[in-house]
């Protein structure tokens, strides 16, 4: 019995593993696609189907452009996008994010509301890939623009069990201690001068001095 | 050719290195600051934000610009869930998170429009670069060290190479003994990150979301990291930095 669970929980590990590949949080996005997913596999049980109606620029949900992630600009034409496709990342425990507005702003970590808001409602059916020791396919479901649900539609395993993971996984980010410089530079960029009532004196004592 | 005049609490600095720097040039983003610090600033009574903020009347009655800059408030405050927010909490309102970027953003556009290509604008660290230095090169710019403001000389910690991009720095400002929140008006004692460095496509897109993502803590440079077109320098109170993913690419490697 014992034996079982181990060898179990191994595999089970190595699909987490092998699953997280997949769904790009390694850095290769294509199961996001749901393009892709036509077009790779032939036996590919799901469609993805948006719960919102096509926007007026003509894409519809993730099957004519491309990437149910892209999203149109703004009338102002300065949106953010998601990051997804060009951001390596690395499965880390360190953040959860909620989708919610937290209650407080100090002790909450942000979802990245920015990042996937704008992808559309839906459920997202990845391809059917070879994880090695048998098929992974995943589903992504998106609510209010988060993902929301990621699902195990396949997995190596006999019995078809799905898995709901609630972590999305942040990526870990390069560190360094700062250290002085003497470049010579063009401008500065600092917080300093942000006190303004400090700086009104400051300025003044200033002006006086030249 | 470089001006400096003292607007809206803080120094405001405008380099022209076109062939032609025209002195109305300077005067014409001087006078925009003025207007902007006469409309926005919560330090002058007479400003329309202070009218506001008195209840005299409510900011859908107000002029474009402040109707203009509620409505990209909201848009922000949507967009980094709650974590930028002009409302203080005391029923009155403080764009200033937004104001800055924005104003420095239009007085670029306002240049641009007269056909100005070789500039930088700044005000108060925030910075809009435009074409190329006086040496014919990308803007060099630094990230101020954090722990060492007092002293004359600045002293920086990073230095960065710009195209055509906003760069925007939300930090603690301390004086003396206190540490000062200029975003949140207060002293908090746990902060852990000290300053917070976004380069983005432009200056307005930078301060806004510089503001938000230090008001983070230590996740605003995560939120920096999801941002497609954004890049971000973070230092805690350890003086550990760290970076987006792609914050490398701006980084000036001095061959010297």
């Amino acid at each position: 019995m014992k034996k079982i669970l181990l060898s179990f929980s191994l595999i089970f590990s190595f699909i987490v593993y092998t699953a997280f590949q997949r769904l790009g949080v390694f850095g290769n996005q294509s199961v996001y696609t749901a393009q892709e997913s036509i077009d790779r596999t032939t036996n590919q049980s799901g469609v993805p189907s948006p719960s919102v109606p096509p926007k007026a620029s003509g894409t519809l949900g993730g099957l004519e452009d491309g990437s149910g992630l892209e999203r149109e600009e703004d009338d102002d034409g300065f949106v953010p996008r998601t990051a997804l496709t060009q951001k390596t990342t690395i499965l880390s425990t360190e953040t959860t994010l909620p989708s919610g507005v937290p209650a407080n702003k100090q002790a909450q970590t942000p979802s990245p509301a920015v990042s996937v808001r704008k992808y559309r409602d839906g459920r997202y059916t990845g391809p059917v890939t070879d994880a090695y020791y048998g098929n992974v396919q995943i589903a992504v479901s998106v609510t209010g623009g988060s993902i929301t649900d990621v699902q195990f539609l396949d997995y190596p395993h006999d019995r078809k069990n799905s898995i709901r993971i609630n972590n999305y996984a942040m990526p870990v980010l390069k560190q360094e201690a700062i250290a002085a410089q003497s470049a010579q530079v063009d401008a500065v960029s600092g917080a300093t001068a942000t006190s303004e009532a400090f700086i009104q004196s400051f300025a003044e004592a200033l002006a006086q001095a030249k | 050719m470089k001006q400096t005049r003292n607007i809206m609490g803080m120094p405001v600095m405008v380099e022209i290195d076109d062939k032609e720097a025209a002195p109305e040039l300077f005067e014409a983003v001087f006078s925009y600051f003025t207007y902007v610090d006469e409309t926005f600033s919560t330090y002058k009574e007479t400003s329309e934000i202070s009218a506001i903020n008195r209840g005299e009347f409510s900011p859908d009655a107000g002029s474009k610009d402040m109707k203009l800059v509620f409505a990209l408030s909201e848009e922000t405050k949507k967009l980094t869930n709650g974590y930028f927010d002009i409302a203080t909490g005391d029923g009155t309102y403080d764009p200033s998170g937004l104001v800055k970027g924005w104003a420095i953003f239009n007085a670029a556009q306002l240049l641009k429009a007269r056909g100005v290509k070789n500039f930088y604008v700044e005000a108060g660290g925030d910075i809009e670069v435009s074409g190329k230095n006086a040496n014919g090169e990308p803007w060099r710019i630094s990230i101020e060290h954090p722990f060492r403001q007092h002293e004359a000389k600045k002293a920086i910690i990073k230095t960065v190479v710009l195209n055509d991009k906003g760069i925007a720095t939300s930090g603690i400002y301390k004086r003396g003994a206190h540490i000062y929140d200029p975003i949140r008006k207060s002293t908090p004692a746990g902060d852990v990150v000290v300053s917070l460095t976004v380069i983005g496509p432009n200056v307005y897109e930078a301060d806004r979301f510089a503001t938000a993502a230090f008001a983070m803590g230590q996740a605003g440079i995560l939120f920096i990291e999801l941002l497609s077109g954004f890049e971000g320098y973070q230092i805690n109170r350890d003086g550990i930095a760290t970076m987006t993913s792609g914050f490398h690419r701006y980084i000036f490697e001095s061959h010297a």
